[in-house]
């Protein structure tokens, strides 16, 4: 309905004709029915997979490890069955919501395994690895994203759970400063999958996952530089906050030279962010939140904030944009 | 011809992977030795639906005579439990409606709570049962 009416006002300005906002509508219908279906086909394999895991949860003390090992087989051997099947017969949908359904299934069975096996022992990650492993050769098989958009945040998961465990400082340090300096190892990692990525796409497109993990790793980047800028409030980690600046400013070049003005807008939204940190800090030090001066100026700061950042966005990058 | 089953194998190796890890389990729980050994420090937890009890192994208690040259590897056995933050500890799961009555009988002091392990040396133990005053509290 809000499309309808923004069309109509599009076609009383005579920027579009009326032939145009029925081919408009006409190819967003098609396009919503097709997400839709997919949905569809993805709930019901979920559905099913999950209400087979909770017959066998509910009834755990009356059925064998042989006969729950059985069924788990059997669910996954159908699961890549019709996933084929559906492959053969043309129905690329169908088959690649299977896939995806297929990848959440292996999830469940793993933890199946571990309950029958009593298998407890090493670091709970350990699961996420085995999960990606297991799971690797599905995104070979897939003809679209689907199984990516699953699979790459459990790999994610693991390569930042994993490389956090090893570089965090032991005992009472963690505890005070849980995102310390070793952020920015997880950092580089996640900037360097999502160059990994964005290589697979450029060199490798017929590779469904290429793209999802470069969207998905820079996400990851951006999420860890947040922590590390949010958890830089002590006044002894302010040099973080310089850190984090040469990273977006050097990242920004980077960016520019590329084209990429949707991350440059991204870099500046992370510059308010180290601004926001720094104001923080100095407020603390001047005593305002001892009084209610600090409250009154954070208020007029987020409000000139609020009409000042998108000019500045715009200006920063907006000529480039409209080129 | 080929590319079809290429599909067909990727889809099915997650499944075969797994199946070869069951068997390599099956097999390693066979071929081991049981052992029993004297845990403490239960505490039941849940999991999502699924429950277990969270255990330290008490090597004071445990008789180190199963054993080859009377020596508890306790090594090995480390490498069964879990880092936890009050240092290592073990999962044993359980059903959800025996979680009640085992939380009772462990709870209860003059119980002897007990876990039969699948070992071969060198090897990661696998846990097999658990045995409260001597008898069985779930079979395999």
């Amino acid at each position: 309905m809000f499309k309808t009416k923004q069309l109509d006002k599009l076609v009383k300005a005579q920027i579009i004709t009326e032939q145009q906002k029925a081919q408009i509508l006409a190819f967003e219908e098609a396009k919503s029915k097709g997400f839709i279906g997919r949905l569809i086909t993805l709930l019901a394999v979920l559905s099913i997979g999950v209400g087979v895991i909770s017959i066998i949860a509910s009834n755990w003390d009356h059925i064998s490890d042989t006969f729950k090992l059985v069924v788990m087989f059997g669910l996954l051997i159908c699961a890549g069955g019709l996933s084929f099947y559906w492959q053969e017969k043309g129905k690329t949908e169908a088959a690649e919501s299977m896939l995806a359904g297929l990848f959440m299934l292996l999830g469940a069975a793993i933890g199946l395994i571990i309950q029958v096996f009593q298998l407890s022992g090493g670091e709970w990650y350990s699961v996420l690895f085995i999960w990606s492993v297991l799971g690797a050769p599905l995104l070979f098989a897939a003809k679209k994203q689907y199984v990516a958009c699953f699979w790459t945040p459990v790999f994610l998961m693991w390569c930042g759970t994993y490389l956090h465990d090893m570089l965090r400082p032991q005992g009472f340090g963690a505890i005070l400063n849980p995102f310390g300096d070793y952020m920015l190892y997880q950092i580089a990692l996640f900037g360097a999958l999502a160059f990994i990525g964005k290589m697979i796409a450029l060199y490798a497109p017929q590779v469904s996952f290429g793209d999802v993990w470069r969207r998905y790793s820079l996400w990851a980047a951006y999420f860890c530089l947040a922590l590390y800028i949010i958890f830089a409030w002590r006044s002894t980690h302010l040099y973080r906050l310089f850190i984090a600046a040469v990273i977006l400013t050097v990242s920004g070049v980077i960016y520019k030279h590329y084209g990429a003005y949707k991350l440059i807008r991204r870099n500046v939204k992370f510059g308010a962010l180290i601004v926001l940190m720094l104001y923080f800090n100095l407020a603390a030090s001047l005593g305002l939140w001892r009084t209610g001066f600090g409250l009154i100026l954070t208020g007029i700061g987020l409000l000139l904030l609020l009409k000042y950042l998108p000019k500045l966005i715009n200006r920063l990058m907006g000529e480039q944009k409209n080129a | 011809m080929l590319k079809k089953y290429r599909y067909l194998l990727l889809v099915l190796a997650p499944t075969i992977l797994l199946f070869i890890g069951v068997c390599g389990l099956s097999a390693q729980i066979r071929l081991g030795k049981e052992v029993i050994i004297r845990i403490t420090g239960y505490d039941p937890m849940s999991l999502l639906s699924g429950h277990y009890i969270r255990y330290q192994i008490d090597w004071e208690n445990t008789d180190c005579t199963q054993f080859d040259d009377n020596i508890c590897p306790k090594e090995d056995f480390y490498r069964a439990l879990n880092n936890g933050r009050w240092g290592k500890s073990g999962r044993f799961y359980v059903a959800e409606e025996s979680a009640y009555d085992l939380d009772r009988a462990i709870g209860n002091s003059k119980n002897d709570a007990e876990i039969v392990y699948s070992y071969q040396k060198g090897r990661r133990p696998l846990a097999v049962r658990l045995l409260i005053n001597g008898e069985s509290f779930q079979s395999r």
